[in-house]
């Protein structure tokens, strides 16, 4: 190439870079003909949700990291920086498994939607995966993922022979149990990425980072297929709308936020003037009207998710709320907190 | 050499913007819907969807179909 070209060359695709953009812009723009929350004037406001602890799950030594449901929506799997991954069945309160971890540093934890498996991980940078059913037990990981070179902040199966995980490598990678391989990897996030849901598509996962954005990405084509910005900090916890059309995040920088995949950009922000701390963990209830956020301040906001209000706040624990998680049935919502316990929310 | 390895970066800057480009006009022409069209598929589906915490809406749960419901106090023990 003539090098004496070049320098135009370069000028002439940035003036490209900046016309794409304008137009993207407005394409956008025209398409913003309402608000949620105009849309949802005539929907009935919800008086204040009140909700009780009904269990207190008690026996973790240290700050729980992570909590999941299983899909039969009565048993939990959380992990504690006391080393321990602890199966509890949330109708009893009853510890079901209480399975030691190599490493004690583990920030993720995963149940499969088979109840067959679960996983975790963390500063090890590996995704162990234990399985609940096999005649040996969950004494020693049935696998250990081993490729980041990061630590592990998120881990979901998508059923008993693949596994996805995020990273602080600011990948996320999609494995094979059975070989013990990663399969495919995901990069385009400019920092650490803190979380990942997958939703009803099981195509489509959505991942949050700390470099504020949100990226939806395909796994057939391993594309990230668009990317949402709008927070002003890092994103640490992504979670899907039940119908997977959209989804909502939460970020150190006091929002949650509600993004539209098909009108590809933000329908709602979830704040208060009065709050101030970031938020840990987030999940909708079943139908998707409630919007529940884990915060640094202890407590857990519940927010009307097509009027943009708060409508709830639950207090009980005594330290951050670091997981939350609503149960498959919508009966029960289960939070997790540096105060050790995990409590069941109805 | 100096001239050579400005070229190659140079280069390489290029084939990057132009790749940032093609990503940029990929992302023009996904179909994108109206931000009224997809509120209106959120609020239908929040009102088709029966929802336990939602008991204004959907009414009270049945204390014999809530797994979590208070229990009346016959006992603390429950055999395994």
């Amino acid at each position: 190439m003539d090098d004496n070209q070049l320098p135009e060359k370069i000028a002439a695709a940035r003036r490209d870079a900046e016309g794409l953009k304008d137009r993207i812009k407005q394409r956008k723009e025209a398409l913003a003909d309402a608000t949620l929350q105009e849309m949802a004037r005539d929907v009935e406001p919800l008086p204040r949700i009140v909700m009780k602890a009904r269990r207190t799950l008690k026996g973790h030594l240290a700050k729980i990291y992570s909590m999941h449901w299983s899909t039969d929506k009565r048993h939990v799997v959380s992990a504690s920086q006391d080393g321990k991954l602890i199966v509890w069945d949330a109708y009893s309160s009853n510890k079901v498994h209480a399975i030691p971890l190599r490493s004690s540093w583990v920030m993720t934890c995963a149940y499969s939607p088979s109840g067959n498996l679960v996983a975790c991980g963390g500063l090890d940078n590996i995704c162990s995966i234990y399985s609940l059913r096999s005649r040996e037990g969950p004494a020693r990981p049935a696998r250990e993922l081993s490729a980041h070179t990061g630590y592990l902040s998120c881990c979901r199966f998508i059923n008993d022979r693949q596994i996805l995980t995020s990273s602080g490598d600011k990948s996320c990678m999609l494995w094979d149990l059975d070989a013990g391989v990663k399969i495919e990897e995901f990069s385009d996030h400019a920092n650490d990425v803190m979380s990942i849901s997958l939703g009803p598509n099981p195509n489509v996962f959505v991942s949050g980072a700390c470099d504020s954005t949100a990226k939806v990405w395909d796994i057939r084509s391993k594309r990230c297929v668009q990317t949402f910005v709008g927070h002003e900090s890092d994103v640490n916890a992504v979670q899907f709308f039940p119908n997977g059309d959209a989804f909502a995040t939460g970020s150190d920088d006091a929002s949650c936020r509600l993004f539209d995949l098909r009108a590809d950009c933000e329908l709602a922000s979830f704040s208060h003037e009065s709050i101030l701390c970031g938020i840990t963990s987030i999940d909708f209830s079943v139908s998707g009207r409630l919007l529940f956020g884990g915060y640094d301040d202890y407590n857990c906001n519940v927010w009307d998710t097509l009027k943009g209000e708060r409508v709830g706040i639950l207090q009980a624990h005594e330290n951050r709320v670091s997981c939350l998680g609503v149960a498959g049935d919508g009966m029960a919502l289960c939070t997790g907190s540096w105060d050790a316990t995990l409590r069941v929310w109805a | 050499m100096n001239a050579r390895r400005t070229q190659n970066l140079s280069e390489a800057k290029l084939n990057r913007l132009l790749e940032y480009n093609q990503r940029l006009r990929e992302l023009l022409d996904i179909p994108r819907t109206t931000v009224s069209e997809a509120s209106t598929r959120l609020i239908d589906h929040c009102k088709n969807t029966r929802d336990p915490m939602v008991p204004s809406v959907w009414g009270p749960i049945d204390k014999k179909d809530d797994p979590f419901a208070p229990t009346s106090g016959s006992g603390c023990c429950s055999v395994m």
